[in-house]
């Protein structure tokens, strides 16, 4: 039986904009289990990162979660205060972003946000087990060997701006990993990077994810990415999953008009294919359409559709919210 | 070899970027980023040029629109050399040669509504006299889009929206050449495929033809019928898109193609990831630019430039490996 | 085909950003502030008899405010309130007008310097560093010192010492925008370089500037007063806030309302345009829409 980690339960969650409400998540449900990896699909807007945000509640200061829980190892996230939270952030979940310069600090070295990062989780470290806060150089250079990083003593002494985008990126790969937390939010990891130093940041990451058993949410854009790194995949719409299950069977039999409309409007390296674009644009947040809010652009849309948003259906370990299958 | 239906030459082109140093602002050093492209584009075909980010790629599509000046080499339109245009004839070249450029919001300017933006081009080429706003929403429904778009702002507009407003813009002068650099890049994927699509139609119409800029492989493989392959600044390869895809020769090609993710989970690729990153550009190419991240090096590759290899009709390699052979 | 009612667009263009503008209660504020101190300047002359202002009456001096003198009388026993009323003329129109020139100049002279680059801008920018250099306020005194006291003299040392802040904002401006994409999109569709420059790269570089101008006036107005107050001012018998809060500093301890009132209105005046600026800025941006 599979040790669920991660529970997140129809969350919402609201931007307050000059605008309006943007009602970016409505009603989230996502199950993660231990040492899996999760890619959350979605286009601009969908709500993917917002989902990863909540989870590590670095929502902007304008947003709100209006409803929903989110059980990390049997605890509500949403429910805890801050303090409690401080524990487990860093050690227990860690992030990745899309662009480590919002994360490493211009004016340090390496060593220096390195050893802060881990110092500043001393409390939490204290009755662990795993980690010796006596070592912390022995930490940082093994974290830093896992990630590959040649000439590892160096790496140390750089400040940020000296490393590439490629190193910087194993760099926040090493810190993430350090501590071995249980889960890793990784937000668009390598869009910034080029492909072939993307295919290593990914190798890299999927290499420390066997080795440590951590689960992982991979929030990205690209299929392809998810097709070849994750376990299980969830595909966001409009501020909901419209469909989840695992990759295997979700890229090969898509059921969601949604899903079935992005596997085609994809272009290929590696066939050649007829692409056939998904008519209309993404809906605005601040008033979505009734109903299902993908009707407007779904060539099954039925009478139903525009009145009523469907409800989940499983079939086995697949869901979809789709009234073709209710 | 060439055929004389040939629209845009290349030859050598070059282009260093002075780096200015000290309290005198001297120059210090280059930025070598463009230290050989050379290719051909024929009448109404899309070529695709591809490349990582350091490749020189952008930087030949800005000076194919004369945005910058080479430091080297020679570009012909229509077998006449346009290298060194001024003045008038640079602004005859304007009419013929458009760029799209990866960003659409940041290429309009966000205080003209996409109709005012539109006529200005019209106005300034003195086009369609008296008819410019007839003639604008021809070019609007050409795009996909319709009349209340004209009316609207860029930031009114989505994503794909603006990319086709820009589109209709470039196309206002009546071009017959465009360069599209990443011109999806920017788009979500349901969106890039309708734009894909758009200017897969209009080449079709009215005969463009197109340089595609791209680091998308599976983009290229969509849209254009030859391919040129850059890295640091040089070319390193050049076929027909398909031939390219199916066997590639440099060993440079071969790991971008094999680094690409697939979107489909069954497709398990023998990994063929290079180690490594693209190298500095302020320091010159000596040797072949890929040597010290090509998992087959040789003690030649370090220090001689390849020579170009043909092996195949239009397919051309420049390695140590294939002239070895 | 239907054509689109440009006439419609424009009205809920114009509503948008009348909404826009007014949805911060401090601008609506402000801009009441202004308005109110817009029409003193207007009507106060036919408001109060300007007369007055010349009107000596020692019997009546310094009185503390009553139902007869709301806001009391000044040492020349005139009324207070009515020399505000007759003072928003002069204080409303030299603070605009000086702000109107200077951002004239500098608006020009600093796109000239950042269109231009090089020499040009070398030049331009180092005379502007000069004149920078001084200390506002100082520098209009010694100007006024020299050219003589009057109303005229005071318009033009402010002028001078304001147009240098604005002329570096605007070759800041004009240099950033210069580089953006659509500036390169219209010159790759052979656009030509005084079109981009006033089509494009100017109207997109004077917005922040029209915003810290208005924001300007307010402190213009200040150092109106504050000149005046030292004695820097137009005559003594024109009415003008600073010159009557500098002879309200004379009688702070015993008739404290005569300092008190006019700065007051220079108060209020100034903070009423900051706010407008502020609001401007929601209007003048266009990231901020929709």
């Amino acid at each position: 039986m599979d040790e669920k980690i991660l529970e997140v339960k129809n969350l919402r969650v609201n931007f307050y904009t000059y605008r309006g409400v943007v009602k970016a998540l409505n009603g989230v449900n996502l199950d993660l289990n231990k040492g899996e990896i999760l890619g959350l699909a979605g286009e601009t807007g969908s709500g993917k990162s917002v989902t990863g945000l909540s989870i590590l509640r670095l929502l902007p200061q304008n947003a709100r979660v209006v409803e929903g829980e989110i059980f990390f190892k049997g605890r509500d996230l949403l429910k805890i205060s801050e303090k409690e939270y401080n524990l487990i952030r860093g050690k227990e979940i860690n992030a990745i972003f899309q662009d480590p310069h919002t994360y490493l600090n211009p004016v340090f070295t390496i060593k220096e946000q390195f050893k802060d990062i881990l110092l500043s989780k001393k409390d939490s470290l204290k009755n662990s087990s795993k980690i010796d806060i006596k070592k912390l150089d022995e930490i940082m250079v093994s974290a830093l060997k896992d990630v590959k990083m040649p000439a590892v003593d160096r790496v140390l002494r750089m400040y940020p701006h000296e490393l590439s985008g490629g190193m910087k990126q194993r760099v926040m790969l090493a810190i993430a990993f350090s501590l071995q937390p249980s889960l890793i939010i990784a937000d668009e990891p390598t869009t910034a990077l080029d492909v072939t130093i993307q295919a290593q940041v990914l190798e890299i990451m999927k290499e420390l994810q066997r080795k440590y058993n951590t689960s992982v949410i991979l929030i990205t854009h690209d299929l392809g990415v998810i097709a070849e790194t994750c376990q299980k995949v969830a595909i966001m719409y409009a501020g909901r999953i419209v469909e989840y299950g695992r990759v295997s069977e979700v890229f090969r039999n898509p059921l969601h008009p949604y899903t079935k409309g992005l596997m085609e409007a994809l272009p290929r390296a590696d066939i050649d294919v007829k692409v056939k674009s998904i008519p209309g644009t993404v809906p605005d947040l601040v008033s979505p359409p009734s109903g299902c809010t993908f009707h407007p652009r779904c060539p099954y849309a039925m009478e139903i559709c525009k009145r009523q948003s469907p409800r989940p259906s499983y079939v086995k370990e697949r869901m979809v919210e789709c009234h073709l299958y209710s | 070899m060439e055929h004389d239906d040939i629209l845009v030459k290349v030859e050598n082109l070059k282009k260093y970027f002075p780096i200015y140093g000290g309290i005198l602002q001297r120059v210090v050093g280059y930025i070598y980023a463009v230290e050989d492209a050379s290719f051909y584009i024929r009448k109404g075909e899309t070529l695709g040029l591809v490349g990582e980010s350091g490749s020189g790629k952008t930087t030949v599509g800005r000076i194919l629109v004369k945005l910058e000046e080479p430091t080297g080499g020679k570009i012909f339109y229509n077998s006449s050399d346009i290298t060194n245009i001024k003045g008038s004839e640079l602004k005859k070249y304007r009419r013929k040669a458009q760029i799209i450029f990866q960003d659409p919001y940041a290429s309009l300017n966000p205080r003209m509504t996409i109709k005012d933006s539109i006529i200005e081009v019209m106005k300034v080429h003195r086009l369609h006299k008296g008819e410019e706003y007839n003639n604008a929403l021809k070019l609007m429904e050409k795009v996909g889009l319709s009349e209340e778009h004209l009316y609207r702002f860029p930031h009114e507009l989505s994503g794909g929206q603006r990319q086709r407003a820009v589109i209709a813009r470039a196309l206002a002068v009546e071009p017959e050449f465009l360069i599209l650099d990443e011109p999806t890049a920017s788009l979500d994927v349901s969106v890039q495929a309708q734009v894909l699509d758009l200017l897969k139609e209009l080449q079709e119409k009215y005969n463009y033809t197109y340089l595609l800029i791209t680091h998308n492989l599976a983009v290229v493989r969509y849209i254009s019928e030859r391919t040129v392959i850059m890295y640091r600044g040089m070319w390193v390869e050049t076929s027909p898109t398909k031939e390219l895809f199916n066997k590639a020769e440099h060993p440079y090609t071969q790991a971008l193609l094999k680094s690409v993710p697939i979107p489909d989970p069954e497709v398990k690729k023998d990994k063929f990831l290079i180690s490594g990153e693209p190298p500095n550009p302020t320091t010159p190419v000596k040797g072949c630019p890929f040597a010290d991240r090509c998992p087959y090096v040789m003690d030649i590759c370090k220090n001689e430039m390849p020579p170009v290899e043909s092996i195949g009709d239009e397919h051309k390699v420049r390695c140590w490996l294939v002239n070895k052979k | 085909m239907k054509k689109v009612n440009e006439w419609e667009l424009k009205k809920k263009e114009v509503g948008y950003a009348l909404w826009l503008f007014s949805r911060n209660k401090l601008v609506v504020f402000g801009s009441l502030i202004v308005v109110f101190y817009t029409i003193l300047a207007i009507f106060g002359p036919f408001i109060v008899n300007p007369k007055i202002s010349e009107q000596v009456d020692l019997s009546n001096a310094l009185k503390p405010p009553t139902l007869q003198h709301i806001f009391g009388t000044d040492d020349l026993g005139r009324d207070l309130l009515q020399l505000i009323v007759l003072g928003a003329r002069f204080d409303m129109s030299i603070s605009l007008m000086v702000v109107l020139t200077a951002t004239l100049i500098g608006v020009t002279i600093g796109s000239i310097s950042g269109y231009a680059g090089g020499k040009v801008d070398e030049i331009i920018m180092r005379f502007t560093d000069i004149l920078l250099a001084f200390p506002g306020l100082v520098f209009a005194m010694g100007i006024t010192m020299a050219l003589g006291r009057s109303a005229v003299n005071l318009f033009l040392a402010l002028t001078l010492v304001w147009w240098t802040g604005y002329a570096r904002i605007m070759r800041g401006q004009v240099l950033s925008e210069k580089e953006k994409l659509y500036v390169q999109a219209a010159k790759s569709l052979g656009i030509p370089d005084f079109l981009i420059l006033f089509k494009h790269v100017f109207p997109n570089a004077i917005y922040p500037i029209l915003v810290l101008a208005t924001m300007d006036i307010g402190g213009v107005m200040l150092s109106a007063a504050g000149l005046s107050f030292i004695g820097l001012g137009p005559s003594p018998f024109e009415p003008e806030w600073g010159q009557l809060i500098n002879r309200g500093a004379s009688y702070l301890f015993i008739a404290p309302w005569i300092m008190f009132f006019p700065g007051l209105a220079v108060l209020t005046a100034s903070l009423g345009f900051n706010l407008i600026g502020d609001g401007l800025r929601d209007v003048l941006d266009p990231r901020l829409r929709r």
